[in-house]
């Protein structure tokens, strides 16, 4: 129970708050009777706690989450005006996770007690949200996160039988990647066996889990699983594992391992004689830089597709469609656009959205039913929480993609699969790998 | 045929192995320096590889005839500024510094080059091989093992027969002996350093080749090197080769029945030879 909750429900006027802790200053009693507007020019400062990993091994996803931020910043202009018909200061409190979720959970800890934030905005892994989320469930502070398979966010809170009051989140699930490979699969002539690679890590037990991992629904999609054992991270020899796929004819690999091993594997792929149609993995094929670590194999290797600049939607706050945020993102950091830019300018989008409906900015309850009410156009499709899949979370489209030839990169992510989400028709047809 | 297979390609990956212990050898098993750094100096030095290659547009082999004098350049400068103070009887000093010095590494690179994994373009090299029989024989691990032949034959040349080789062998065994006989331990640690570490220069251009390189990737292949130059035994350059082949062949053996079990069927020879032949198979035992 946070004690700036104790004091909402005390019956003190949240928007006193700032004014109790300055208690016995004589500037501050002087203003306690004057009307607000001759107080400031603004109705009160609204505080947001922004938590995403900088820093780290996961540093690559929260890249995204600090140049849109300042974006943001330079467009708000410190002010943010509200329904209410008030106008706001606005200050956003950006706090390095450190790709730790310890470090995430006291800092979101100390961004709720002594920032007093009204709003907790934790981006990108989950790593960073999982701990986030569970202060301000604890703390009774609104929360709304994205950039992690909801599953991983829900799930091991006991999400699977209760819901929560104060976090949010959206993002699509693992179930829907999963058929997102088969969908790929699908398109092409094979002789539906399935050769499947999974590291021995948290990671790699989810996905290659046989009752809810990516051989399920594999099977029931008609195919063969040929699963030779978990391997470990960064080994160097998968000659063993390339045998046997050779030896049952294997033409799909699908999995999840990082950029380390899927060289090493498909470098012995290419000596060993092996050339599957298809090479469908997670994790290594998210960001271009670990597909021009492949060289010239990682020209039609496919994945999952969060974002890409072709989704067709509008951004609610800058009025750019997805295309124009990848191209600026071009433009200043001279760098290729990476999936998860489209959920950071998202997550704000929303965030933004929220205090902007809010009955009472300063009020953590008040935001907390905004948050709730939420129905918004975003860069990444609509945020809605319709109680499906779950109270507490809005799922959004994913595609299944393929890496090809680019024009202005080295590789261009093309979105060649819809079968889970149609709300766009894919880019082109998807293509066997040319070894 | 299967397990035929199985030992061609570990001793493949042996000779892979044995570039990354030849230098351990050097500095652990001749020098008594723990360097926790090893597997570092090879991200590092893979590292401005693909910047140069990249840079320049440079194949492989330009590569590595640049990056090999940079390593020997470094190796020098690390013994002289950092590990020339805290070498001694004692191993804890060099073991502590060359652990700050493989924290600083890592962060030094994050900021450099971001976690980012890379990779060294090989132009067609590395998906080349060769078919003997339905034994496919990759060409860039050929080449590897190759290299790491002749580096080991060099090395154990230049300790055996060389005047610096002699020198060093003297210093290791008795640093106040050989100094009285007019040898300076410290330049003669700084030039083994310096062929230790340029040794990693092969083995950085061959890792990014082969796989890929991210800054925190460093102490992954570490213990392989250690425990190459143990199951050979202290001090002898050919045990550290003969170490990496016997490592090399018991992954690749536990990989073909489970491929969890491959790094573990590893670590177990390592312990077995630990526990019956504490001096390594080529080791003397200790009077």
């Amino acid at each position: 129970m946070s004690y700036y909750n104790r004091l909402v429900k005390s019956g003190l006027r949240p928007s006193r708050r700032s004014v109790l802790k300055g208690i016995g200053a004589g500037l501050a009693a002087s203003t306690l009777g004057m009307p607000a507007y001759v107080r400031a020019a603004t109705a009160g400062k609204i505080k947001l706690g922004y938590l995403s990993p900088t820093t780290g091994p996961l540093a690559l996803f929260g890249e995204t989450d600090g140049y849109t931020l300042q974006k943001i910043r330079a467009l708000l202009g410190g002010q943010l005006q509200c329904a209410d018909g008030n106008t706001y200061e606005i200050e956003i409190l950006d706090r390095d996770s450190q790709s730790n979720p310890n470090k995430a959970s006291e800092i979101a800890g100390n961004l709720i007690l002594n920032d007093e934030v009204h709003l907790l905005v934790p981006a990108s892994t989950t790593d960073t949200i999982l701990p986030a989320a569970e202060q301000a469930e604890l703390y009774e502070t609104p929360c709304i996160s994205s950039g992690a398979p909801w599953q991983a966010v829900i799930m091991p809170r006991g999400g699977g039988k209760q819901t929560f009051d104060w976090t949010y989140h959206f993002f699509w699930g693992l179930d829907e990647a999963l058929n997102t490979f088969v969908g790929l699969w699908n398109h092409l002539e094979t002789n539906k066996k399935v050769g499947m690679l999974f590291p021995q890590n948290i990671d790699g037990e989810t996905w290659g889990n046989d009752e809810y991992g990516l051989p399920a629904p594999t099977r029931k999609a008609g195919y063969e699983v040929v699963v030779p054992g978990y391997f470990q991270p960064r080994t160097n020899d998968f000659s063993a594992q390339i045998a046997e796929f050779k030896k049952q004819g294997c033409e799909i690999i699908g999995g999840i391992t990082y950029p380390d091993d899927l060289k090493t594997f498909v470098t012995q792929c290419n000596q060993q004689g092996f050339k599957p149609k298809a090479v469908t993995v997670a994790a290594a094929l998210l960001f271009p830089g670990g597909v021009e670590a492949m060289g010239p194999l990682g020209n039609g290797m496919s994945s999952e597709v969060w974002w890409t600049p072709a989704f067709p939607f509008k951004s609610s706050l800058t009025g750019q469609v997805s295309s124009d945020i990848a191209s600026q993102w071009e433009a200043d950091t001279k760098r290729q656009w990476t999936q998860p830019l489209g959920y950071s300018h998202a997550l704000l989008e929303v965030a933004l959205d929220i205090l902007k409906r809010s009955s009472n900015p300063l009020d953590r309850a008040a935001n907390r039913d905004a948050l709730v009410a939420t129905d918004l156009q975003t860069l990444v499709g609509h945020i809605k929480f319709d109680a499906s899949p779950h109270k507490n979370i809005c799922k959004t489209p994913i595609f299944g993609g393929q890496w090809v030839k680019g024009e202005k990169w080295p590789y261009d992510l093309k979105i060649v699969d819809n079968t889970v989400n149609q709300l766009f028709a894919p880019q082109q047809p998807i293509q066997p790998i040319a070894w | 045929m299967e397990w035929f297979d199985a030992l061609v390609q570990g001793v493949l990956l042996g000779g892979m192995y044995a570039q990354y212990a030849l230098g351990m050898a050097l500095m652990f098993g001749v020098m008594r320096i723990v360097n926790i750094s090893h597997g570092d100096l090879v991200i590092l030095l893979s590292l401005i590889g693909i910047s140069i290659a990249t840079a320049w547009g440079l194949g492989p082999l330009p590569v590595l005839i640049l990056l090999v004098p940079l390593a020997v350049l470094m190796g020098w400068v690390l013994q002289k500024a950092v590990l020339n103070r805290v070498v001694g009887s004692d191993p804890l000093p060099s073991l502590i510094a060359t652990f700050g010095l493989s924290i600083a590494l890592q962060n030094l690179m994050l900021q450099i080059w971001s976690a980012n994994s890379r990779s060294l373009p090989g132009h067609g090299i590395e998906s080349q091989s060769i078919e003997i029989g339905g034994i496919y024989i990759g060409l860039l691990p050929l080449i590897v093992l190759a290299v790491a032949t002749g580096l080991t034959w060099g090395l154990d040349l230049t300790l055996k027969r060389t005047r610096f080789g002699r020198a060093l062998r003297a210093a290791s065994a008795d640093v106040e002996a050989a100094a009285m006989t007019g040898i300076n331990p410290r330049a003669v640690y700084a030039m083994a350093t310096a062929a230790a570490v340029g040794i990693l220069g092969f083995a950085a251009v061959f890792q990014a080749l082969r796989s890929t390189v991210a800054p925190a990737d460093g102490p992954a292949q570490l213990i392989y090197a250690f425990e190459a130059v143990i199951i050979g035994g202290m001090g002898t350059v050919w045990g550290a080769f003969a170490g990496s082949m016997v490592l090399g062949i018991s992954q690749a053996i536990g990989f073909r029945i489970d491929p969890g079990f491959g790094v573990l069927a590893g670590h177990i020879v390592f312990l077995i030879v630990l526990a019956t032949r504490p001096q390594g198979l080529f080791g003397k035992a200790l009077s």
